[in-house]
């Protein structure tokens, strides 16, 4: 019998946001999910800003991290609230909105129809997806799919895409250690360890200036490939 | 004995001295003590350390040292960060236990968890009366 992404209740689609610093945009991000009908988790990873208070009058599941922690540990408070709630799906959604919510539906379809266990955003399975992705952008990202490839034993066509989504029983089975933005390739060597079946996706990125100068600098892939390395090592 | 003899077997038994009195753990204790006591031996008898140096094929005892010195440096490095990484494990589980307790819902109007609650099963609030440690739980400061 197949089941199909409209035939699922979207409440028990829960998606997880990790917000640091984003109060200016955080409401825009979330109206489309909000209207969507899916289940919202969003973990404030103790921003000093007025992220908290925004989430206040929102339709959300709120929660505070005490300390600044970082997002990996940020997605794993979440994924463990939503599944304390009975979470079927997991989302993964960058609280910036370079995501688009359209897409989660193209996601979960093959969750949803068993063909995988978790579904990874990819923005380069189209042409007009890839052209989006600045150059240095671009060459940085190829460069750490193959970084990826050799620790993680995944060989993907997009990395660090934070957009992903997992079944209640793949969430369970994938507990982030990775505090902070290692998490995308502890994921990776997750799936590989547990025997998930994964896909990727083709998923729109929405370049603003917002969140080309929020996202991540190129210094920081050395620090994730830091994280990655001692981690191998040292326990 | 010259000067710098003294100022060092000082130091040595002042190490000595601190991790006898101020720390318990005896794994510690023990390791302290023997490094202290190689230490005051070589402090007192210099030329033990170069003829062990040449016996490693090292010129001198004090290049012996400095090769020690670099290996005890780096695997002290690798304890800290091994440490390091516990202790953030330890303080992730409990942010993330108080941010987990603390959730508002989406159907809340209200900001704090206790008003939530209170609204919803007063049961689940702890009264804060009862607010006191079960059992004494003060230890030593090292683990």
């Amino acid at each position: 019998m197949n089941v199909t992404v409209a035939e699922i209740p979207l409440h028990e689609v829960y998606v997880v946001i990790a917000a640091y610093r984003e109060g200016s945009v955080l409401a825009t991000t979330l109206a489309p999910l909000i209207a969507s009908g899916y289940s919202i988790v969003v973990v404030d990873d103790g921003s000093p800003d007025n992220t908290w208070s925004v989430l206040q009058n929102l339709p959300v599941y709120a929660l505070r991290h005490p300390i600044n922690l970082g997002q990996g540990a940020a997605l794993q408070t979440g994924a463990e609230f939503a599944l304390s709630q009975g979470a079927g799906f997991i989302v993964h959604f960058d609280a910036d909105g370079q995501h688009n919510a359209d897409d989660i539906p193209t996601l979960l379809a093959p969750l949803v129809e068993g063909k995988a266990d978790i579904a990874l955003g990819s923005r380069f399975l189209r042409r007009d997806d890839a052209n989006q992705v600045p150059w240095k952008r671009r060459l940085m990202l190829r460069t750490a799919t193959w970084v990826n490839w050799l620790f993680t034993g995944l060989r993907l066509s997009d990395a660090h895409n934070g957009f992903r989504a997992m079944t209640g029983e793949a969430a369970r089975q994938i507990t982030i250690r990775e505090n902070r933005s290692a998490h995308a390739s502890e994921i990776l060597a997750l799936i590989n360890r547990r025997h998930l079946r994964f896909v990727e996706c083709p998923t729109t990125i929405i370049y603003t200036a917002y969140s080309r100068a929020k996202g991540q600098k190129g210094i920081s892939a050395f620090d994730i490939l830091f994280d990655l390395l001692v981690r191998r090592f040292v326990r | 004995m010259t000067l710098i003899q003294i100022a060092l077997l000082i130091m040595a038994l002042a190490v000595l001295f601190y991790f006898w009195r101020l720390r318990s753990r005896s794994r510690d204790r023990f390791i302290v003590t023997l490094i202290s006591l190689i230490a005051i031996m070589m402090i007192l008898l210099p030329n033990w350390t170069t003829q062990l140096a040449h016996l490693l094929g090292v010129g001198r005892g004090t290049d012996l040292l400095i090769y020690l010195g670099f290996v005890a440096g780096g695997f002290l490095c690798i304890l800290f960060y091994s440490k390091d990484r516990d202790i953030e494990e330890r303080m992730t589980q409990l942010a993330r236990a108080v941010a987990i307790l603390h959730a508002k819902l989406p159907t809340s109007k209200t900001n704090s968890p206790q008003e939530y609650l209170a609204e919803h099963d007063a049961s689940l609030l702890p009264s804060p009366t009862t607010c006191s440690l079960a059992q004494d739980n003060t230890r030593p400061l090292d683990r």
